[in-house]
């Protein structure tokens, strides 16, 4: 019987695991499918004491470039251009779907 | 010791009563229908009147019946915001249960680990599940209340003449499960007689035939009904995104939703992804409960069905949350406590009063030893 009752203690420990595992593996899969990720999650920042919550907006770069000093990636393509079945975009390694 | 153990459990059925309440005078005091009305009384009322006199009067577990109550309750409310008529149907079959779990708590007490109750249970258990092969225009779900008497059936067998026997009923209405074309439930009762033969008896000369026989079997009916498998179609991260954290009040498109059966995609539903994991995790404390009860039992009959009965709700309820995320390529699989079926829920009532019945066998012997402890000084 004292045997009985220490394999008992195992079982209860594997269903608790199993419990949890599963547990993991739906809330996992429920952020995977809908698009959050943990990293998304743990961007939030917290303001620091001592410094201003709002940062300072001249230190900031300007969230709008200047229309001659940022390379136009597409500068080359136009529809006129581009020969017939060339018309990949250029970072061909993320085109997962090879359209 | 007793005053807090008392609160404790005070505070725990006032939580419980709480929810039950919240379930359903939400809901009618936004529809404003007489029946959530009725609900909103009956249920909470039903729950108090279980939790404190007939757990007093038949000597329940509180804390096994308050979450069978939970259950219950959390059933029917699922069922209140979109079909109340469904869910008036439910609490009666809830009501049902109850006696059928009063039933089963007074049943085990009295019932002894013969060979007369091994015969019957195991006759009757697999007549339940052949008589759908026999014939075909049987129709009621019968699966559960057959195991239900399978297992009493082989926990006694395996207490009284061994694990042969015992693993040969087990067999036997696993081969009846696979014929019927319930494979899931053939997967759990495998696993639950397996872990049981290990638990009992826990020589190797014993697990590992039974393990290949098993294996042996379920790859047989494996490769027989491979077409039949197919993963349920996972839920779509619009549906997700439309159930939600909170969920709603109408039930969101690509959530199937079965006329009969689980009523866990109405309680993801309504009540969203946190809840519905809750409440899941909510079985953990039944089945920790369950165990410790497994534990303290003197008679090796009452140790091996309870703990049994642990395996059983704990290896459905697992199936059953991996079938809806499709990780399992099964369908249709029932929590337990969580359906619409009546067969099915007095069955899982059933082995819940087993469980108090046999808490309750547990406290009156440790009663008795205290009282004799006291009379030898």
């Amino acid at each position: 019987m004292k045997q009985m009752r220490s394999r008992f203690r195992l079982l209860t420990l594997l269903i608790v695991c199993a419990f949890l595992l599963t547990i993991v593996l739906c809330t996992g899969h429920v952020l995977k499918t809908t698009g959050i990720s943990l990293s998304s999650l743990s961007s939030i920042s917290l303001p620091v004491p001592g410094q201003s919550a709002s940062p300072d907006p001249s230190a900031l770069p300007d969230p709008s470039p200047a229309p001659e000093s940022t390379p136009d990636p597409w500068a080359g393509f136009s529809v006129e251009n581009t020969p017939p079945g060339t018309d990949n975009p250029p970072e061909e390694e993320y085109n997962v779907v090879g359209l | 010791m007793t005053k807090q153990k008392s609160s404790a459990r005070f505070r725990f059925s006032g939580v419980m009563l709480f929810l039950a309440l919240f379930f359903f005078l939400v809901p009618a005091l936004q529809a404003g229908d007489y029946r959530l009305y009725m609900l909103a009384a009956g249920v909470p009322c039903a729950m108090l009147l279980c939790c404190t006199i007939l757990a007093r009067a038949f000597s329940l577990d509180r804390l096994i019946l308050a979450l069978s109550l939970f259950f219950c309750s959390v059933g029917i409310a699922s069922l209140a915001m979109t079909a109340p008529d469904t869910a008036l149907v439910q609490a009666v079959s809830c009501g049902i249960g109850i006696i059928v779990l009063i039933v089963g708590a007074i049943l085990i007490r009295s019932l002894s680990g013969s060979l007369l109750t091994a015969i019957s249970a195991a006759f009757l258990g697999l007549l339940l599940l052949a008589a759908k092969l026999i014939a075909p225009t049987f129709t009621l779900p019968a699966t559960q209340p057959a195991l239900t008497l399978l297992l009493i059936a082989f926990a006694v067998l395996l207490s009284r003449e061994g694990p042969i026997s015992a693993a040969g009923l087990g067999i036997a209405a696993a081969v009846l499960l696979m014929l019927r074309g319930e494979t899931a439930d053939a997967l759990i009762w495998g696993l639950t007689i397996l872990l049981l033969l290990f638990a009992a008896d826990g020589r190797l000369l014993v697990v590992l035939p039974s393990l290949a026989a098993f294996a042996l079997l379920f790859y047989g009916m494996y490769s027989m009904q491979t077409q039949t498998l197919v993963y349920p179609e996972a839920l779509s991260a619009d549906t997700l995104k439309a159930v939600g954290v909170l969920g709603a009040d109408l039930l969101p498109e690509g959530l199937a939703v079965p006329e009969t059966g689980s009523l866990f995609s109405r309680l993801l539903g309504h009540y969203g992804l946190v809840f519905t994991g809750l409440t899941v995790l909510l079985y953990l404390p039944l089945i920790l409960r369950g165990t410790t009860v497994a534990s303290c039992a003197r008679m090796r009959f009452h140790a091996i069905l309870a703990m049994g009965i642990c395996l059983l709700l704990g290896l459905s309820t697992l199936a059953s949350v991996l079938s809806f995320f499709g990780f399992l390529p099964f369908t249709g699989l029932e929590m337990p406590l969580l359906t619409t079926s009546l067969p099915s829920l007095c069955a899982h009532l059933f082995l819940a009063g087993i469980l108090c019945g046999i808490s309750g066998r547990n406290d009156s012997d440790l009663a008795e030893d205290a009282h004799l402890a006291m009379l030898a000084k």
